[in-house]
């Protein structure tokens, strides 16, 4: 049975939510609803799904797609461009946003989930966030996260060992 | 916050060695985290364990595993459901969540609805579940998903339909609004939208609504087709997603299709399903939402009484035929709305195939009654936006002149002038000022139509001579309503007046088809004149004149008569009657209330005050206290410049009642001559049945000459048939018994029967007063008691105190009795009416009493007599 880009969408949705309100960051999400930018991924996966070379990568092409498309939000909403944007509000982060959650019960409890992660992200140094974000959340390989982040594996998984023992400190687990 | 020291944020990755000496539960995490991703394994370990390195790992794996329940991961799907292969999420949704299935044995992909565990929990919801997806398996056409079959696997409820290649609709428009495109080009949404209507049309001869037709329950297929799908699937959990879950909680389902019927909660009909899916289809052409609102408030708020955007207000040129269409969909009236999807359905492909469609819409001026109808406030608004239109169409109209369809359209315009008339001036058309002027007992001049009103039909009538609309809107607002019922109500005959009203406004609702203006004015005047009836003696039924008046303001919002007329009545009842009397002065202070209106509503006041008697009035006796009535009458006498008329002696039944109390009257003075007082009672008997509603208190009369034709010792009094009347009806009797001043002699003799009546219903509403004066006439020796009995009842009723002063005066006790002959007159709002009625009663007493004994009362009536025709008393 081939893969449709509606199933593939639907098997990493949770997934790209995570990424696009995550990397979104409170000051853009008050503008724009992540599941809106969602949709818009879920429109171009559709319209570029003959460009997936291979199937087993449409997890991390998808999250690729969200990525760019985060990013080119980013660029147009606030006029920086290829800038993160959680760096030009992060002072304003200890701000509650917690009036979106209305909705359906089921989205209620992982957007205050996401709420309660993106709040704990935000309190940690940018290293440990990031290799949170792009292991754990974007589902990158440590060979990769370790090119991006120009270090070796190995400092990979033990810089994310320190970053969950942080994220456990914030998140009072 | 509880910061570790870390390095400062920087660029430059620095060498992880410099900055961070990693220790041994880092190192030991990261080779969990480099070689294995389960950790249950290692969980167990560390909780056997124990120690300070154990809880910091324990610690990360669980920050690990908040992260990844996050993400989610798609090893969550079930892989079978039943007999079928999961291969895939296909959405999810409140009630469930839909898989991408596989079925073997037929080797075909099915989509399979699972439904939330919570729903599937519920044993009614089950079997219900079953039901409905028993009658939607029934269904086949093309533009419904069919089910294959349905099944119960695992503790869940799920069933299989046909797998749709294709996004739904809500995604679909999502996408659209997204890349800030339109959904559908209208033509284009008419051709597919025309399936499903069809669709939904078998359905309903099927007795089978959808209940939540929504662009999430249409599917596009591949080549553009849509399908709906979730037949019936509200209803199996309506209470859960089709209803506002609680104060101020959301709203689980979409309330954004919801008909008003469905957002009240009524009952649903095939035009609901048709209303939803006008909605949709709004949507699906332009993108947006016919109403839109923030809060679910403000939604339902909009949804009941707001008036959904047309598709020009979204698109730049959408199809005249196809905007009616949406329009007529739109209505708020199911049934304004079309009535079966098949009728719909064609209408659509008639659109698509460029085919003219004729509409049953309802004409332009009615539309603007409607809007102004819906929202009193914003009918002046509304107004101006009229005078707007109608100025652009007659330019417009210059303009087009030549094209033939001028005329057309400007006696369309016509009609807007004159709705817009009606509906803006502010008083009734013609009839009900005078008819409450002969219900209050005022002169009744004529009062002219209003001249911009009548401007406009005339000036239609000439732009469109023979125009049957014109001439009925004319009839319907100039003429008298119902001319037989007006006169009757002048003639104070109002429960004649009421009977044929009645029968009009029977014939006008028959002929109502909800799109003729003439038919709406005329109900106006009718319920108004229906209303007024009401009020009258011989109906007085207040409640339903409440009722009736509701109705005339709600057909037509610009005429505040009505409204003004209800704020007197709940002024009879308010608690706080001060307030109420301030509210409706300020209320008749506006500008716009004309001195005539006014005079009339003071007039009303002051009859309903009941303190001086008009002329001839024909209303009914509201039972006010005293102290309520003072406070209605200082209201009335701030409104009228003058009394309306003057004290003419003693209280005297009016109208009607002024008619039975003469015949009445006559009755006692023949008292014995049987066969001239069988005379009058019959002719009195044909108007109290035939004039008199009956329940009104004027069927007393009835008993009155009942008693005058057979003096029996003893005994209620009794009606016709000779059965006993009703203790309130037998109390009134009584008192109109007293308005005709009977003779102490007749009253001794009737005495015993009143006496019955006493004390079997010692709590009648009333009943002192008549005691009092019943006693007081017949001289009896509780006379006294009687009397004081009243004055503690009485709330300062200066009537109660002149019972009593007669009865000391008779008794000889003239100084009290010249205390309370004082005390009524201070306390009298017209003393000099006091006054006389104390002269009047001392020289009553004076002629009966001995010479020898006379001369105190002499003395004391005419000190009074020298008060009333001093100066300062004679004025009031």
């Amino acid at each position: 049975m081939p893969l449709t880009p509606e199933i593939a969408f639907e098997q990493h949705r949770e997934r790209l939510l995570s990424v696009i309100y995550l990397r979104m960051g409170p000051n853009l999400r008050v503008r724009m609803d992540p599941e809106d930018v969602l949709q818009e991924v879920a429109i171009e996966a559709f319209n570029s799904w003959s460009t997936l070379s291979d199937e087993q990568n449409a997890g991390a092409w998808l999250v690729t797609l969200a990525r760019r498309k985060v990013a080119r939000i980013v660029r147009d909403q606030l006029g920086v461009a290829a800038r993160d944007p959680r760096r030009e509000h992060a002072i304003k982060t200890d701000l509650p946003l917690a009036d979106r959650r209305s909705g359906p019960v089921t989205n209620a409890d992982r957007k205050d989930r996401l709420l309660l992660l993106d709040e704990a992200l935000q309190r940690l140094t940018e290293d440990h966030r990031e290799v949170i974000l792009l292991m754990k959340i974007e589902g990158l390989s440590a060979r990769e996260v370790g090119e991006r982040m120009e270090r070796s594996e190995n400092a990979v998984h033990l810089l994310l060992s320190r970053a969950l023992k942080r994220l456990a400190e914030e998140l009072k687990l | 916050m509880n910061r570790s020291p870390e390095p400062p944020d920087g660029q430059e990755p620095l060498p992880i060695d410099a900055t961070e000496v990693p220790d041994a539960t880092d190192a030991r995490m990261a080779e969990f985290l480099r070689t294995t991703t389960n950790g249950a394994e290692l969980r167990r370990e560390l909780q056997r364990d124990g120690g300070d390195q154990a809880s910091d790992l324990l610690a990360r794996l669980n920050a690990l595993d908040f992260v990844q329940q996050i993400v989610g991961s798609p090893s969550d799907l079930p892989t079978r459901i039943g007999e079928y292969l999961v291969k895939g999420v296909l959405g999810r949704g409140g009630m469930g969540t839909v898989y991408l299935g596989y079925q073997e044995q037929l080797e075909r992909e099915v989509a399979l609805k699972v439904l939330a565990p919570n729903y599937a929990s519920d044993p009614t919801m089950r079997k219900r579940f079953r039901a409905e997806a028993r009658a939607t398996a029934a269904l086949h056409h093309r533009h419904i998903v069919p089910i294959y079959d349905y099944g119960e696997a695992q503790g869940m409820l799920f069933f299989a339909m046909e797998r749709v290649d294709g996004m739904s609709l809500d995604k679909h428009i999502a996408a659209s609004r997204r890349l800030e495109r339109r959904p559908m080009e209208p033509l284009d949404a008419a051709r597919r939208f025309a399936g499903v209507a069809d669709a939904l049309g078998l359905a309903h001869r099927r007795r089978l609504l959808h209940r939540d037709v929504k662009p999430g329950n249409i599917l596009v297929g591949a080549d553009g087709t849509l399908a709906l799908t979730d037949f019936g699937l509200a209803m199996v959990l309506d209470h859960a997603s089709m209803r506002l879950t609680s104060k101020g909680g959301g709203f689980l389902g979409t309330l954004h299709y919801a008909s008003p019927e469905q957002a009240l909660g009524a009952e649903l009909t095939p035009a609901s399903d048709l209303y939803s899916l006008g909605v949709t289809m709004f949507e699906a052409i332009s993108g947006e939402l016919p109403i839109a609102a923030k809060t679910t408030e403000a939604l339902l708020q909009s949804i009941l009484h707001g008036t959904p955007r047309r598709l020009r207000d979204v698109l730049p040129k959408p199809p005249r035929d196809l905007e009616a269409v949406v329009d007529k969909l739109l209505m708020r009236e199911p049934g304004d709305r079309y009535q079966d999807g098949e009728a719909l359905s064609r209408d659509l492909q008639r659109i698509a195939d460029g085919e003219p469609v004729h509409i049953r819409r309802l004409p332009l001026y009615v539309r603007i009654w409607r809007r102004m109808r819906k929202n009193p406030v914003l009918s002046g608004a509304l107004v101006a936006a009229c005078v707007l239109l109608v100025a652009t169409l007659s330019l417009a109209n210059v303009l087009r002149r030549e094209k033939g369809q001028s005329l057309v359209s400007r006696h369309q315009n016509n009609l807007v002038a004159i709705a817009r008339d009606i509906g803006r001036e502010a008083g009734p058309p013609a009839g009900p000022l005078p008819l409450l002027q002969a219900l209050v007992g005022l002169p009744a001049p004529a009062v002219a139509p209003s001249p911009s009103v009548m401007q406009a039909i005339d000036f239609a009538a000439k732009e469109v001579p023979d125009d049957e609309q014109v001439s009925a809107l004319r009839t319907a607002y100039v003429e008298a309503a119902a001319p037989r019922a007006r006169a009757f109500l002048r003639d104070g005959r109002g429960f004649e007046a009421l009977q044929v009203y009645e029968a009009a406004i029977v014939q006008a609702v028959a002929a109502r088809t909800g799109g003729d203006l003439a038919v709406e004015v005329e109900l106006y005047g009718l319920y108004l004149g229906r209303g007024i009836a009401n009020l009258t003696a011989a109906v007085a039924r207040p409640n339903d004149a409440r009722i009736d008046l509701a109705l005339a303001s709600y057909l037509r919002p610009g005429a505040t008569f009505p409204q003004t007329l209800l704020t007197v009545l709940d002024l009879i009842d308010s608690v706080d009657v001060e307030r109420a009397a301030a509210q409706l002065e300020r209320e008749l202070a506006a500008p716009s209330v004309s001195p005539e209106r006014v005079r009339v509503f003071g007039g009303l006041l002051w009859a309903i005050a009941g303190l001086e008697p008009p002329v001839d009035g024909n209303l009914m006796d509201f039972g006010l206290g005293y102290q309520r009535r003072r406070v209605l009458h200082g209201t009335a006498m701030r409104l009228l410049s003058a009394p309306p008329a003057g004290w003419a002696g003693p209280r005297r039944p009016t109208g009607l009642a002024g008619r039975f109390a003469s015949a009445c009257g006559n009755a006692l003075q023949r008292l014995g001559e049987t066969t001239v007082l069988r005379e009058l009672a019959e002719n009195a008997e044909r108007d109290l049945g035939n004039a008199v509603h009956a329940e009104s208190p004027l069927q007393g009369w009835r008993a009155v000459l009942q008693l005058l034709l057979q003096s029996r010792p003893r005994g209620p009094l009794v009606d016709r048939d000779q059965q006993p009347l009703a203790p309130s009806l037998q109390l009134a009797a009584w008192e109109d018994l007293l308005s005709l001043s009977p003779t102490r002699d007749m009253m001794r003799l009737w005495l015993a029967r009143f006496e019955e009546l006493r004390l079997n219903h010692p709590g009648l509403p009333g009943l002192a007063r008549v005691a009092a004066r019943v006693h007081a006439l017949a001289r009896s020796d509780e006379a006294l008691a009687l009397a004081q009995q009243w004055l503690l009842e009485a709330d300062g009723d200066p009537e109660a105190q002149l019972c009593r002063m007669g009865v000391l005066l008779r008794a000889g006790r003239v100084g009290e009795a010249m205390d309370d002959a004082m005390v009524a007159v201070q306390s009298s709002v017209v003393p000099a009416a006091t006054l006389r009625e104390v002269v009047r009663t001392c020289n009553e007493v004076l002629a009966e009493t001995p010479a020898a004994a006379a001369a105190p009362v002499r003395g004391l009536a005419e000190r009074f007599r020298a008060l009333l025709d001093g100066p300062q008393a004679g004025g009031r």
